[in-house]
């Protein structure tokens, strides 16, 4: 175990919920939130199935609350749920739907409007499209590629992290990103 | 932000080697993240000067690093925080036991394999309990039983017939000589 002067902020925090302190919990909660919906939301590319994920990401950090030690970094802890929990839905339904085609999703509203934001309609048509083409791009990719985008993009996480939570080597990490950024390259080539 | 991984062993000198050609493609990636530190960033692009595929694949994914920006997320439901606080407490509320049992369950659930091997275990188990309360195991075997064949018999019993009969026939064969001669 690590000494104490050396613990991260997140893993006092979470000893301190350990202790049964609530406010812990939720500053923990509040910092990590976002991401973990947002990294859910791009995953599974629907945003009621993300918060319903992150619930469960963040009940079952409260149920572990007993037994846990701070042995990794406890965002990585988190993230590992997380992608466990959005590539077993990503599996699940693929099941159920029998691998039907990216155009079947987007016809059953499983894509989220883009909010306009203050822009003009036409701006907001453009960003829509924008948005449409990079979530087809990263959607296409297999899922190990696509969560190690996610959070080597849009985290900032770093390859020693991705690669503990994907449970693989930092070089498997590498190659990964590496292939998937190569196919995004050529996918979206057109909007550079 | 990322840790670059790149060491200086990939730059012994001033001059880099290729990134693509000894498989550094990260050294390119950290640098369109703008994760790499002053140094080694000024000689990627002193090497960059003259490998025009580095500098093509830089320019390439910079692009598309900044594309992907446009790919943001929904803002949070207002009532996130409200839901979970309540299933918190519920499962504060629920059974020591099922507190076990809930993580152990959720595990089996994510494993396909399982699935099966606890049918087959649970439909063995019936099936023990079944015969254990019946009394009546699986019964044995019988004893293997010495076939005869039928035919044989017949043959051995017609061979002795044929016996008694030439037997009969040289007796009264015996005593008819027995009277002539006399």
């Amino acid at each position: 175990m690590m000494a104490v002067a050396t613990l991260e902020r997140d893993a006092e925090l979470m000893l301190r919920v350990r202790e049964g302190d609530t406010e812990s919990f939720a500053l923990l909660l509040e910092r990590h939130r976002s991401p973990v919906i947002h990294f859910l939301f791009r995953m599974v590319q629907n945003q009621s199935v993300a918060e319903e994920l992150a619930q469960e990401v963040f009940l079952r950090v409260y149920r572990s609350r007993a037994n846990y030690e701070p042995t990794a970094k406890f965002t990585t802890w988190l993230f590992r749920i997380a992608s466990h929990l959005a590539l077993n839905w990503i599996r699940d339904r693929r099941h159920e739907r029998g691998q039907e085609s990216l155009d079947q999703e987007t016809a059953d509203g499983m894509v989220r409007q883009v909010s306009d934001r203050g822009m003009s309609k036409e701006q907001a048509m453009v960003r829509e499209s924008k948005f449409e083409e990079i979530r087809r791009a990263i959607q296409g990719l297999p899922e190990k590629q696509k969560a190690a985008v996610l959070m080597h993009k849009y985290e900032e996480m770093e390859y020693s992290q991705i690669a503990a939570v994907l449970e693989c080597s930092e070089s498997a990490v590498k190659s990964l990103l590496f292939r998937a950024y190569e196919t995004l390259r050529a996918r979206l080539a057109h909007m550079a | 932000m990322q840790n670059t991984s790149f060491h200086n062993t990939n730059f012994p000198d001033s001059r880099m080697t290729c990134p693509l050609q000894t498989g550094n493609e990260d050294v390119l990636l950290d640098y369109c993240a703008r994760a790499l530190d002053a140094e080694r960033k000024s000689m990627l692009e002193a090497h960059m000067a003259h490998c025009e595929q580095c500098r093509e694949m830089a320019k390439a994914q910079t692009e598309i690093w900044a594309a992907l920006d446009a790919y943001d997320a929904e803002p949070v439901s207002a009532d996130f925080d409200r839901k979970l606080y309540a299933r918190m407490e519920e499962m504060d509320r629920v059974p020591a036991w099922e507190k076990y049992w809930a993580p152990v369950r959720e595990y089996l659930q994510g494993q396909p394999a399982w699935k099966p091997v606890l049918s087959v275990a649970a439909a063995s188990a019936v099936l023990m309990v079944v015969f254990a309360v019946s009394g009546d195991g699986p019964q044995p075997l019988p004893a293997p039983v010495a076939l005869i064949d039928v035919q044989d018999v017949e043959q051995a019993e017609r061979a002795l017939e044929d016996i008694e009969m030439l037997r009969q026939f040289e007796s009264a064969s015996a005593e008819s000589a027995q009277k002539d001669v006399l």
